[in-house]
């Protein structure tokens, strides 16, 4: 595929996604239309709780799901090609469960001990703390693609066991709210969390974006890569430390969204194969679209009750994940 | 893009202020352990963020709601827990879960007193865009101190009065008619399909302490968090047990199975008919609901024959 295509492509996949970020600003049950923002756009004086509706409840949700949707994506990207495996996902190797127990900790049994604006702290701890356990076991002089997402299997059961646990003995309201999070909801959007993702974003989401070459040098193979000048191992850990960074954030903001991490790189690589200059930046906008679209539908096709955007792009998700399943076992 | 919303936010709130300033709408200041306020003197239109707690005890003051969360099925009416089928809810507009409620239809609904509980509180930032937030202490106080908060906010202290006294009334008069009432044990419990929780609702923990009543030990170490086993049962066996049901579930087809469990049907409370199965939807958390749940007591256990177990 030629560069231009690519160049084309990213270009229409940005434009598409400020569309749809543009067409989500203007839904919602407070009666806002296209013509409403530009009157606000310009100050055109008018409604202020319309302002207030459009400049503190949907524009940082919007940009939060765009945020998040791009840190799961390239979260999701750097998995697979670490593991060379195509289902590999924050949600698949234990990572996303690991940022997801620490936050339920806060959430249930110290609520009022940790600000919001640290959970995103906590859960790259705890992310990290599972990343290096499942490293470490899956360790034979590098890290095993193959063990890496057995042991992952095994350490997500293990911390859903622990979940499971909190919710079960928690208190009601607490569990209530800790299970909306955890279906993967934005309804608490805000723009301290968009700071936050968006911080994050810098630190781990650009290097990952910068390491395209890198990235494209591992996919040949370990020896070959090596042969080439390019240090595996540090790499590799290097790699992971900024997916886990990715991940815990995200899943810190807006809770888990197995899917997003797994959907977006598939479809990206459907479109421009395996070359990751390109496959990074469109399985982030695509990843950003997928939230987006999700959360969208979510806060309005049944409002005002709200379907938490987890679940909405879980349903999407799904289906495609046993397509996906499907196409892999005709061909093998 | 960050400026820009950064001005709209700056013109948003300059244009709140100055509207609130403008309007010429009475206020005063509010204070309770979650804060101190400036809320209208007489609102016009509360938003209560749960059904249970908050609309309920809003209808026994007089005051409808213009908005209040609830409970709501796809393609069925929404069910306000506690208010429902006692009270005319049409005029009520729902507003989404107690959970997720949607901040957009509140704010169309120009409510200008927002009420809440102390878990909105990571909420509380965003509704105060809409109108003044008030959280009260439902789970940290007892029901007649947050009904009597409830009361001052929305003006309807008189109608508060003639419900506390009429509630004390009953009290007094159990009292008066069961003298040795910490001799009699009552443990209330919510039974699932194959455990038990020991907790009590429609404010009846509240009422069996203002009687007097008496527990056994095991409920006074028990957790309301904590699913028990039926292992456990014959430990909270008392001379009353109390269950609740909602109404609009099919719990008590759902519990069957439990209650024909030979732990089930040994328990001294089941074996003599003093086994207490009431609509916990009739008698919410509120002044009426610990009115109903004394009457329902007083007259279960204080106009009849009891038998205990230490006799």
């Amino acid at each position: 595929m030629s560069g231009r295509y690519n160049r084309l492509l990213l270009g229409f996949s940005a434009l598409a996604l400020t569309g749809l970020a543009v067409f989500a600003l203007t839904l919602g049950s407070y009666p806002l239309r296209m013509a409403d923002l530009a009157l606000l756009a310009a100050d055109d004086g008018g409604d202020t709780m319309a302002a207030s509706i459009l400049a503190d409840i949907r524009l940082p949700r919007i940009l939060l799901a765009v945020l998040c949707g791009m840190a799961m994506a390239l979260s999701g990207v750097v998995l697979q090609t670490l593991t060379r495996n195509p289902l590999a996902a924050p949600g698949l190797v234990g990572v996303e469960a690991g940022a997801g127990l620490t936050v339920l900790v806060a959430m249930i049994l110290w609520p009022t001990g940790l600000p919001v604006v640290f959970y995103p702290l906590a859960a790259l701890l705890g992310g990290v703390a599972v990343a290096l356990v499942i490293a470490g076991l899956a360790w034979r002089q590098g890290i095993s693609a193959l063990r890496l997402l057995l042991v992952g299997v095994g350490m997500t059961a293990i911390l859903a066991a622990f979940s499971d646990l909190l919710i079960t003995y928690g208190r009601i309201e607490r569990v209530e709210s800790a299970l909306l999070w955890l279906s993967g909801s934005l309804h608490r959007a805000d723009w301290s969390q968009v700071r936050s993702q968006a911080l994050w974003l810098l630190a781990a989401g650009v290097p990952v974006l910068l390491l395209y070459r890198q990235f494209n040098l591992f996919q040949l193979g370990e020896a070959v890569a090596g042969s080439r000048g390019l240090d595996t191992w540090r790499f590799q850990i290097v790699a992971l430390f900024f997916s886990v960074m990715l991940t815990a954030s995200a899943v810190a903001n807006v809770g888990t969204m197995s899917f997003v991490g797994l959907l977006a790189p598939h479809a990206a690589r459907l479109l421009v194969g395996e070359r990751q200059g390109v496959l990074l930046p469109l399985a982030a906008m695509i990843g950003a679209g997928i939230v987006l679209l999700g959360d969208t539908v979510g806060r309005t096709a049944v409002a005002p009750l709200q379907i938490p955007a987890g679940m909405v792009v879980a349903i999407i998700g799904a289906p495609y994940v046993l397509f996906l399943l499907s196409r892999k076992g005709g061909t093998t | 893009m960050t400026i820009r919303a950064g001005l709209i936010f700056l013109f948003a709130t300059f244009g709140l202020c100055h509207a609130a300033l403008a309007e010429d709408a009475p206020t005063r200041m509010f204070t309770n352990n979650f804060g101190t306020l400036e809320v209208p003197v007489n609102p016009r239109c509360v938003v209560s963020l749960h059904d249970f707690s908050v609309t309920s005890q809003l209808l026994e003051l007089g005051v409808t709601p213009c908005g209040s969360a609830g409970r709501k099925r796809l393609w069925a009416d929404t069910l306000y827990r506690g208010s429902s089928g006692r009270y005319d809810t049409s005029a009520i507009r729902y507003i989404g879960t107690h959970q997720a409620p949607d901040i957009e239809t509140i704010a169309a609904l120009k409510p200008d007193l927002i009420l809440g509980l102390s878990y909105h509180e990571p909420l509380r930032d965003k509704l105060s865009l809409v109108a003044p937030v008030v959280l009260l202490p439902v789970r940290e106080k007892d029901i007649r101190s947050y009904a009597a908060e409830l009361a001052d906010l929305t003006n309807r202290r008189a109608r508060f009065e003639e419900l506390a006294n009429e509630y004390d009334t009953l009290v007094e008069g159990f009292r008066r008619r069961v003298p040795d009432a910490a001799k009699i044990t009552i443990t209330p419990m919510e039974i699932y399909r194959d455990s038990f929780r020991i907790i009590g609702r429609g404010g009846i923990e509240q009422v069996i302490a203002d009687f007097g009543l008496g527990h056994v030990p095991a409920v006074e170490g028990s957790s309301q968090d904590i699913p028990y086993s039926l292992e456990r049962l014959s430990d909270f066996d008392s001379d009353f047990i109390i269950d609740t049901y909602e109404a609009s579930l099919d719990e008590e087809a759902e519990t069957r199975v439990f209650r024909t469990t030979r732990q089930w049907q040994s328990l001294f409370a089941v074996r003599n008919r003093q086994f207490l199965y009431l609509n916990r939807s009739r008698y919410g958390e509120t002044l009426g609901g610990l009115i109903g749940s004394a009457t329902l007591l007083f007259s279960h256990i204080g106009e009849r024959e009891v038998l205990r177990q230490a006799d």
